[in-house]
């Protein structure tokens, strides 16, 4: 008896999912994890029936934006007071907070909704690898990351760098350590006065 | 403009043609005013409510009892709408209850009139109704055999027993539209009185037409309440993992084993667990459950519903025309679970002695 109790039991109840976004872009991050959220990945979805799942971050402290989006992608605030208004580069938000630049993204991406807040109350974002026990021991499945992790240039050994074929070589008095130089007098034209780095 | 007149003609034409017998007084309370306020309307109203909460409401009262009720007319009615040629006078004798019977006996005697002089030539419905229950009840467990034949004989009563009660047959009758005809004491009318006099019908079909259409009536009337109706509901099984076990034991499989296969929130208020049950390293069958030992016990209830073949994949039920070429065994004695347990634990007390010995 009550066997079809348990089978709605099983439609209806909440399964945890787990997502690295190391070296993840946020905004593609996003499109996938608002999925899961509302629940869009069932067959007995709709707008006005709760089925969202619950979503694990980690890593967010990791993630990767493409071209110059750490500098040039903003994030707007407006104290709703006379002058109120500021703004922040990607990065300094970061800086300030890792796990805020995903959580807007996804946050965005649920524009529109009613039950917006509900639902990013399921999304639990971690900057780094450390997860609480409790919350892990919830975790049943896996998020498929959105893009292929680079290997980084540190990630080669020196022998593979010496054997990567050379085009052309370079005038011997070639500056190739300018880069480095810390540039501290130049100030960030991106972000209010504010908020700039001291 | 030619239209606009046709419009005034028509108008004119349907209020000249108004019935003479048009009751003014009831009518004209509801028509809206377009030029004026109607200040009495709403006293008017008010009053007419509070008279209505004075008085009560209205008093329940017989179909019988208004003066546009012709019994022999809705008789006849009764079998033509369910497209069954009853024999009149058995179709009446059906709708007689007992205690009809006897208040009209305690009439008569009132009045001082002899019965035994001037015989009281009514018979109540009991006969009938005890030969429709006995035909409606064996059909019903034939019918569910048949469609059934793995199902377990405590299943087919519970089935059975679920089809027959007072409370479903007496749906069943006033939804045919048999409370109107009833002849009782009581009113309204009771379960059982309903309950009795659709024994009665199926009983006086029995004796009209024979058997096999008295069958065919129950068959469209009792059995289509299983329709959307699960059947393994019916059917409260105690302890399905021991039965499970005494038939696993007697086919010569091994012990079934329950395993965690999923879970998900398992520190949440809505965990979940799926448990699956493997005999000989055999998947049987797999269930979801809010605690592993909730999901264990229906996972050992999917695996009965999996030897019963009444699983939710199971076909439909074969009524309607397609049921008239039925073939039913009516010998048909389906495997009870008790015997199975019975020999399990004579097997395995045997077993028991001879490992000791």
């Amino acid at each position: 008896m009550a066997h079809n109790r348990v089978m709605q039991w099983a439609v209806l109840a909440r399964t945890w999912w787990i997502y690295d976004a190391n070296q993840q872009c946020p905004f593609r991050s996003a499109y996938r994890l608002t999925t899961y959220l509302q629940g869009l990945h069932k067959p007995v979805y709709h707008r006005h029936g709760d089925v969202g799942d619950h979503v694990v971050v980690f890593n967010t402290r990791h993630i990767a934006m493409r071209g110059e989006f750490w500098r040039t992608y903003k994030h707007f605030h407006h104290t709703r007071f006379a002058g109120g208004f500021s703004r922040a580069s990607a990065y300094r938000v970061h800086e300030e907070d890792p796990t805020r630049i995903l959580e807007r993204a996804c946050h965005n991406r649920l524009s529109g909704l009613d039950n917006k807040r509900t639902l990013m109350k399921r999304l639990h974002l971690f900057p780094d690898e450390e997860i609480p026990e409790e919350i892990l021991e919830n975790v049943t499945g896996q998020i498929q990351q959105v893009q292929a992790i680079p290997k980084k240039l540190e990630d080669y050994s020196q022998r593979e760098i010496d054997s990567f074929p050379r085009l052309f070589k370079m005038p011997e008095d070639y500056d190739i350590e300018s880069y480095k130089r810390e540039n501290r007098l130049e100030p960030d034209q991106h972000t209010s006065k504010a908020w700039r780095l001291k | 403009m030619a239209a606009s007149i046709l419009k005034t003609i028509a108008c004119a034409t349907a209020r000249s043609t108004l019935p003479k017998t048009f009751r003014i007084s009831t009518f004209m309370h509801l028509k809206v005013q377009k030029r004026g306020y109607d200040q009495y309307r709403m006293r008017y109203l008010k009053e007419m409510y509070q008279k209505r909460l004075d008085v009560g409401p209205e008093k329940q009262r017989r179909r019988s009892e208004w003066i546009n009720w012709n019994y022999d007319a809705e008789i006849y009615a009764f079998g033509q709408r369910l497209g069954e040629e009853f024999n009149e006078s058995t179709l009446r004798q059906a709708f007689i209850n007992r205690s009809y019977v006897e208040g009209e006996r305690k009439k008569r005697e009132e009045l001082g009139i002899d019965i035994e002089a001037v015989p009281l030539q009514l018979e109540d419905n009991t006969e009938l109704a005890e030969e429709g229950f006995a035909l409606m009840s064996s059909y019903v467990k034939v019918y569910l055999r048949n469609i059934y034949p793995y199902m377990f004989e405590e299943g087919i009563s519970a089935v059975h027993d679920y089809l027959t009660t007072d409370k479903m047959l007496a749906h069943i009758a006033k939804h045919v539209g048999c409370e109107d005809l009833i002849l009782s004491e009581e009113f309204p009318v009771l379960e059982s009185t309903l309950s009795t006099a659709f024994k009665a019908v199926i009983g006086a079909l029995f004796n009209d037409k024979g058997q096999e259409q008295a069958e065919r009536f129950v068959r469209d009337f009792v059995i289509t309440q299983l329709i959307e109706k699960d059947i393994n509901e019916l059917w409260h099984i105690v302890n399905p993992m021991g039965l499970l076990k005494a038939m696993l034991s007697l086919n010569g499989k091994g012990e079934p084993e329950p395993r965690l296969l999923w879970k998900s929130g398992a520190n949440t208020i809505m965990s979940l667990y799926w448990v699956g049950i493997y005999s000989d390293k055999e998947f049987i069958a797999k269930s979801p459950g809010e605690t592993v030992l909730i999901a264990e016990e229906m996972a050992a209830r999917e695996a009965i519903k999996r030897i019963m073949k009444t699983d939710d994949s199971r076909a439909p039920l074969i009524i309607g025309r397609a049921a008239e070429n039925l073939m039913l065994d009516y010998n048909r004695v389906n495997i009870s679970a008790e015997d199975i347990i019975q020999k399990f634990y004579e097997k395995s007390h045997s077993e028991k002695n001879s490992s000791t010995s």
